[in-house]
């Protein structure tokens, strides 16, 4: 019975534990047998009690009474003396008459009552009952009296009557006076005897009550210590029994894995809860809180209300539990929990719902939900990151076949090339501009760094890059055009921007480990003309110039010299790089004809493009771009200047070809009739240019209609630092 | 990030000087930094972001920039306790814009204020920010936006 009582308060989870009244009944029922009977034997004391008492109270007025007897029988004595002495004083005689009167009323009617019961005047003035006397002493002493007082009562009522009639009184006064004389001791004797005997009764009643009560109160006693005994013992038998229980339960509650709980019809938790709890969804005060304010707080609020709305589903015995199942919102679910530093801790969540029953009159009811919450924060985060690798390693593996064609050194170079580049960039975007024209020359300079970029990135036949930059270039060239420029309208170039830069990063990523990769294969010996193969940053440039010839549908042959031979800077060099892709990509562009119009102008269907670079002194050094294309458009040029309407259209017509010349090198201006990735922004030429003014350096361009164009650049020669000769 | 989501915490801000009684604030050409070397001014309103990207949006502003928009706003006492105070409430706009365009599929801290930049636990140090800066009157503040999918 104990065994079962702690878990019969309710909380258990077991559906099979029977609760209920007459469970409770059966366990209290010998506790509520002893405390009765405890009442009981108290109550009974306390009744005998009043009983005796009374009675007692009884016997004081009747040992009073026999007490007032002996002082009656002497108070008749002295009366009658004093009649004697006092014939001759009627006053004393009258005063002494009436009191003997009274004293032998009083005698005679309260000796009768002690003898057969009856209404007696008390020491007061009040009437109090008088039981017969039974003890066999009492009742001798009375009889004895009654013996005596007869003829003593005849001579003191004879003398009464005398005295009434006035009659002479000598003779029945001396005849009382010698039965007073006679019977006085006697009477007095047994009126005493009455008295101790009445005393003894009552004594005796008071060591019945006295005995009676030490009993009873022992029997309460002992029954209180029977109670207590017996049912502190079961109580702390029943106690070790829950004390155990509750160990379990909090053992189990301690190391379950799950953050467990129970809620209520009302959405409220329960008193208990696991210890992974406040583990899995942080430090607060669990119990009595409602599901609904415990879940707000860490998702959002419409899944909140999903949740709440599926665990009513639980509650409505209607619906089966398994059908429902599926429909848990809960089952994986991010919560984010808020931090003190204002960040968000991000978990993920699995919540099972389970129904807890309880037996009530015979039928199953659903008391309680159980929650189990599973912390799978790891698991879910090792999927992401397999799935993360995977899409990682496709994407690498695409982007490895972008790269492969490249030399691994000159996409280095490129790497490290585009970086400045993008940190140029960013530097633009940068520098404070409150004005719009300052605004919009941002897009301009950006243009021209992006513009580079590309042409680097086509040389290497980089297409993602090439295309990037393409669509960097487009989003400028409608900033360009928008009016009412703004810092805000550059938000897109800054996103593609950063895109750009994540995706250059992934490349030197991957690079850096094909480097480690080709730092292994090369420790194999291979054949010496890979080992002397000495990549001087020169050999892309016919792979480029192939590229935009497939692209515009030439073909060209590009004879190169001289280019490594001089020692330059390293970044002095990238800039000739840069010039050198522009004339390239002019000359194929805008140059060479396409083989169709070679043939019928008589020429090779192969386009031929020389690249010379010549040390023309110590100082100085000339780069030869030249194309036995189609020369210069001057007509195309002029058109071209006409419909950008910045100049008088009088002043144009006016114009020699030299100056026409000039404006090839002007911002925005350009012959191409559309816009791709190799023409038609207008902006090469002017980077040419921009880069030879830097240098100090000098354009010539020679042309002649049908037959050939040539640049020629004079740049004075940056050396490099020969790292040997320091050395030495 | 797409440039729609960057827009919104933007337009926070913008919305927020808009309240104010000099309206003309100019947003200037956006650009990155790398969050080891955070751009901060004296005083910075922090919140978290949580949901589809996550990480974190703040405004900062120099001491004078906000005193001088307390006074605008008509608040005398420019203590350190009303800039603060000042500073949290442009990250409430920018939070209370976020939710109202982002719905709920966004979670959003309260505001934290600090002074100088944040730390790491707000910015990861291998992550990019955009940084949007704001010119108000003759002052620079900045919006900085840090969140990753």
């Amino acid at each position: 019975m104990a065994g079962k009582s702690g878990l019969d308060d309710g909380k258990e989870f077991n559906p099979g534990a029977k609760p209920g009244y007459k469970t409770s009944y059966k366990k209290y029922r010998g506790i509520i047998i002893s405390v009765a009977l405890f009442l009981l034997l108290d109550a009974s004391v306390l009744l005998f009690n009043f009983y005796v008492s009374f009675e007692i109270a009884d016997d004081a007025v009747g040992v009073n009474l026999a007490g007032r007897q002996r002082m009656l029988s002497q108070r008749m004595a002295k009366t009658l003396l004093v009649l004697d002495a006092s014939r001759d004083d009627p006053q004393t005689f009258k005063t002494a008459f009436d009191e003997l009167q009274l004293s032998k009323g009083l005698f005679d009617q309260t000796l009768a009552a002690f003898i057969n019961g009856g209404q007696v005047r008390g020491a007061g003035k009040e009437m109090v009952a008088l039981a017969p006397v039974h003890n066999r002493l009492g009742k001798d002493s009375l009889l004895h009296t009654l013996e005596l007082w007869r003829p003593y009562k005849n001579a003191i009522d004879l003398f009464t009557t005398d005295v009434q009639q006035n009659a002479a009184t000598e003779n029945s006064l001396a005849a009382a006076v010698a039965m007073a004389r006679m019977h006085n001791l006697a009477i007095l004797t047994s009126m005493n005897d009455l008295t101790v005997s009445l005393e003894q009764v009552a004594a005796s009643k008071a060591t019945r009550l006295r005995i009676i009560q030490t009993v009873g109160i022992s029997l309460a006693i002992i029954n209180f210590l029977f109670i207590m005994f017996h049912f502190l013992r079961q109580l702390r038998d029943s106690d070790r029994v829950i004390e155990k229980a509750r160990r379990e339960t909090t053992e189990i509650l301690e190391t379950v894995n799950e953050g467990l709980f129970l809620i209520d019809k009302n959405l409220m938790l329960g008193e208990q809860h696991s210890a992974k709890l406040v583990e899995v969804l942080g430090q607060q005060e669990f119990a009595g809180k409602s599901f609904q304010s415990l879940l707000e707080n860490i998702i959002n609020a419409k899944d909140a209300e999903t949740a709440r709305a599926f665990i009513e589903l639980l509650f409505d015995p209607k619906v089966k539990e398994k059908l429902i199942g599926d429909l848990n919102p809960l089952s994986l679910v991010e919560v984010n929990i808020a931090q003190s530093n204002g960040g968000f801790l991000t978990k993920h969540l699995q919540f099972s719902f389970a129904r807890a029953y309880q037996k009530n009159d015979g039928m199953q009811e659903i008391s309680h939900v159980l929650v189990t919450v599973l912390d799978i924060t790891e698991q879910v985060k090792l999927q992401r990151a397999l799935n993360e690798s995977r899409k990682h390693n496709e994407s690498q593996l695409e982007m490895i076949t972008g790269l492969l064609h490249t030399h691994p050194g000159l996409l280095r170079e490129f790497i490290a090339n585009s970086f400045n580049c993008f940190n140029r960039v960013n530097n633009i975007l940068r520098q404070p501009a409150k004005t719009v024209q300052a605004v919009r020359e941002k897009a301009t300079s950006i243009f021209r760094e992006v513009h580079n970029f590309k042409g680097e990135a086509a040389s290497l036949k980089l297409e993602f890059f090439e295309n990037a930059a393409h669509k960097m270039e487009d989003t400028l060239a409608l900033l360009c055009e928008k009016r009412d420029l703004s810092g805000n309208d550059y938000l897109g170039l800054t996103v593609q921007l950063e895109s750009l830069i994540t995706y250059t990063q992934q490349v030197e990523h991957l690079t850096e480990k094909l480097g480690q990769f080709a730092v292994v294969s090369s420790t194999i010996p291979r054949g010496k003309a890979i080992a002397n193969h000495r990549s001087d940053g020169w050999d892309h440039l016919n792979d480029f110039v192939q590229n935009i010839a497939l692209r515009n549908g030439k073909m060209v042959k590009l004879v190169a010299s001289g280019l490594s031979e001089i020692n330059l800077d390293v970044d002095y060099q990238q800039k000739l790089k840069e010039i050198c892709i522009q004339l390239l990509r002019n000359a194929v562009v805008h140059g060479i004809e396409t083989p169709h119009d070679r043939e019928l102008s008589e020429k090779p269907m192969v386009g031929r493009i020389d690249l010379r670079l010549a040390k023309v002194s110590e100082t100085e050094m000339e780069l030869t771009v030249m194309d036995d294309g189609k020369g210069l458009d001057y007509t195309a040029i002029r058109t071209q200047a006409l419909s950008s309407g910045k100049w008088p259209e009088d002043e144009i017509e006016s114009w020699t070809n030299k100056h026409l010349l000039g404006l090839i090198f002007h911002e925005g201006f350009s012959t191409a009739a559309e816009i791709n990735k190799d023409a038609g922004r207008g902006v090469g030429m002017e980077a040419v240019m921009n880069h030879v003014l830097a240098q100090r350096g000098k354009i010539s361009v020679s042309s002649r209609t049908g037959r050939h164009c040539r640049f020629v650049i004079t740049l004075p020669i940056v050396y490099t630092l020969n790292r040997e000769e320091i050395a030495a | 990030m797409s440039q729609e989501t960057l827009q919104v915490f933007i337009d926070g801000v913008v919305r927020y000087f808009h309240h104010t009684n000099d309206k003309d604030v100019k947003v200037g050409t956006p650009y990155l930094v790398e969050n080891n070397n955070p751009a901060a001014y004296d005083v910075t309103g922090i919140i978290g972001i949580s949901g589809p990207y996550r990480g974190c949006v703040y405004f900062t502003a120099p001491r004078i920039l906000l005193k001088h928009l307390l006074l605008s706003i008509g608040e005398l006492d420019t203590s350190n306790e009303h800039i603060f105070d000042l500073v949290g409430e442009v990250a409430n706009t920018i939070s209370g814009n976020a939710r109202s365009r982002f719905g709920h599929e966004f979670m959003i801290s309260v505001p934290v204020m600090i002074e100088g930049a944040p730390n790491q636990i707000h910015l990861p140090a291998q992550m990019r920010s955009y940084v949007i800066p704001v010119y108000w009157k003759a002052y620079h503040a900045a919006v900085v936006i840090c969140l990753e999918q």
